[in-house]
């Protein structure tokens, strides 16, 4: 990492910060149609 | 890159850009079409002929020779050296090239409207698919000839790891030969001599499971080139550096045994297959999301280590400071933005409950768009910004729409891709002419967002022409330069010293089969046991 900005730092914290807010904007949106798309509706064939 | 090899990228190049252009006029006419909104020549036969020549032009032929294009000029660089066989590398274009012309002679004089996926027991004209098994064997020559490139630089440097863009490309070229094991098989023993007349019937189930284990490693046979550009090309536009060379190797070889058995989560809706196998099908869909997210993760780190070399600060300031005007970089950056929508439809798509919901409706056509036609697309367009001007030898024409140019197509692909996801959930299905079903209280609930969607349309429409006029503007009027290098970004931490087991293809490929076979074998023997019942084939249009 020598040649790397210093504001870098030892971990790419910004990508660290995007990565962890889509992971949870992922998790979220999948629930989100889970419990108020899928389950409302009911399986296939009930 | 030698002048031959430049005239062979060239060539193939402008094949698969030629095929996006004519491609592009039939988008705009069936997102105005669904729309409801009154054209000249509007025709249910003259839609699905157009969905056909659409799906067929731009997710197969423009896919696959830009992608063959890009392998030239990558092996080519990457291994210092020109592409071994040029006789046979030019045999290759050919049949690929009559192939196509053969497949899109049978669609435009209306015998083959049976849709990019040519399910049967549409049956289209033996021309389309004797002219698509062209194509693959066409590029299967191609793939032959990157091989042999390979082996020729492997002699000579045994213990040293090859250049990543061509490693992305052997991957490339390990999954599609795997994939095309399937549709080889559906051409040759069931479609073509179903088309002939050589046989009555054809079993639609068998057909869609040959078709899915191809249909699905398809997705990576674009995706990856695509991971190349944003791995090796667009960490160095933006003026930085690859965090990690050995992440994207293990991306890569992720790929090779992922890709191929995970077929069945497009057939969840499928009689004949238990569920029990769609499960493992559906593990393993879940399973290959984890490189897609180890790319983000990486690429993403390798374009902040750009910005902050620019100057960008904060932590999340830095995204400000990339080259957002370059048209590579936009392109890139813009792509995976929506790919990472996309990442999260496809979760969807692959639960086995919450697929019945979306299936076969706009919803699908709203997801394929934000990958296959955005990640993969628009990234290949990103590509040729910065591939065509080197090969053909001048600078790049009409800077201001190549900046503009991948903004209208995220503008335009959100409003298509946001409309169709939410008429999806509404009930809309997908692949219909005409959505207004005689006014019904459900279809009109659709309009506003039909609507949208063709506007949308009109967005990528424009998009794409200014695209194509800075290709034009470039090959014909561009300013001669001297072909400078094509240039690849490097590790953070240096070049790798040593080869590792991430460059040894064999063992992957080898594992890749077995996988195939433990996850395709029992269900085929077991759908072969079982009393089919044939079908005659229908032309509906």
């Amino acid at each position: 990492m020598a040649e790397l900005p210093p504001e870098l730092g030892k971990h790419p914290r910004g990508t660290l910060a995007v990565v962890g807010l889509y992971g949870v904007i992922f998790i979220l949106a999948w629930l989100a149609f889970f419990f108020f798309v899928y389950a409302p509706r009911g399986v296939v064939g009930r | 890159m030698t002048l031959h090899d430049r005239k062979l990228a060239t060539a193939h190049m402008a094949v698969g850009l030629a095929a996006f252009g004519v491609a592009t006029f039939m988008a705009l006419m069936q997102a105005l079409s669904r729309a409801n909104l009154d054209l000249p020549w509007r025709s249910a036969r003259m839609y699905y002929l157009s969905v056909t020549g659409h799906g067929v032009l731009m997710a197969i032929v423009f896919t696959t020779f830009v992608i063959m294009g890009l392998g030239i000029a990558f092996a080519n660089a990457g291994l210092g050296r020109p592409i071994r066989g040029p006789k046979l590398a030019w045999l290759g274009f050919w049949i690929a090239f009559v192939g196509t012309l053969a497949a899109l002679w049978a669609i435009f004089v209306g015998k083959a409207s049976v849709l990019y996926t040519f399910y049967p027991p549409m049956q289209a004209h033996p021309a389309f698919y004797i002219g698509l098994t062209l194509l693959v064997v066409g590029s299967w020559v191609w793939c032959g000839v990157i091989v042999a490139t390979y082996l020729d630089w492997r002699r000579e440097h045994r213990d040293q790891p090859v250049a990543l863009s061509v490693h992305g490309m052997l991957a490339t070229i390990a999954v599609w030969c795997i994939a095309t094991v399937g549709v080889a098989i559906e051409m040759l023993a069931q479609l073509i001599p179903w088309s002939l007349g050589l046989v009555d019937t054809i079993d639609p189930l068998l057909s869609r499971i040959l078709f899915w284990y191809f249909g699905h490693p398809l997705v990576y046979f674009w995706l990856i080139p695509a991971y190349v550009i944003w791995y090796t090309v667009a960490p160095k536009a933006a003026g930085g550096k690859l965090f990690s060379d050995p992440l994207a190797r293990l991306v890569f070889v992720m790929f090779i045994l992922l890709s191929t058995p995970v077929g069945f989560h497009h057939q969840f809706m499928d009689p004949g297959i238990s569920a029990g196998w769609k499960m493992l099908h559906t593990v393993n869909t879940l399973g290959i999301l984890f490189p897609s997210l180890v790319t983000a993760f990486t690429v993403v780190a390798s374009l902040e280590i750009a910005a902050r070399l620019r100057g960008g600060r904060g932590l999340l300031g830095w995204i400000t400071a990339l080259p957002w005007g370059d048209p590579l970089v936009s392109s890139v950056l813009l792509s995976m933005l929506l790919f990472a929508v996309g990442g999260i439809g496809g979760a969807i798509n692959a639960a086995y409950g919450m697929n019945a919901v979306v299936h076969n409706t706009a919803w699908i056509q709203g997801h394929f768009h934000l990958t296959v036609g955005t990640a993969s697309a628009l990234t290949f367009m990103g590509a040729s910004y910065w591939l065509v001007p080197k090969l053909v030898g001048r600078d790049l024409e009409l800077g201001l729409l190549a900046k503009v140019q991948p903004f209208l197509w995220f503008v335009g692909m959100l409003l298509f891709s946001i409309a169709n996801h939410i008429t999806g959930v509404m009930g809309m299905p997908r692949r219909i002419y005409e959505a207004s079903y005689g006014d019904s209280p459900v279809a009109q609930s659709w309009e506003g967002l039909t609507l949208m969607s063709a506007l949308g349309g009109a967005f990528l429409f424009l998009s794409a022409s200014f695209f194509l006029l800075v290709m034009l503007g470039t090959v014909l009027a561009g300013k001669r330069n001297e072909q400078p290098a094509l240039e690849f970004a490097e590790p953070v931490n240096g070049q790798l010293g040593a080869r590792t087991v991430l460059d040894r293809f064999t063992p992957w490929v080898v594992v890749a089969v077995v996988l195939v076979i433990i996850a395709y074998a029992y269900p085929l023997m077991s759908h072969l046991q079982m009393e089919r019942f044939g079908s005659p084939g229908f032309q509906v249009f």
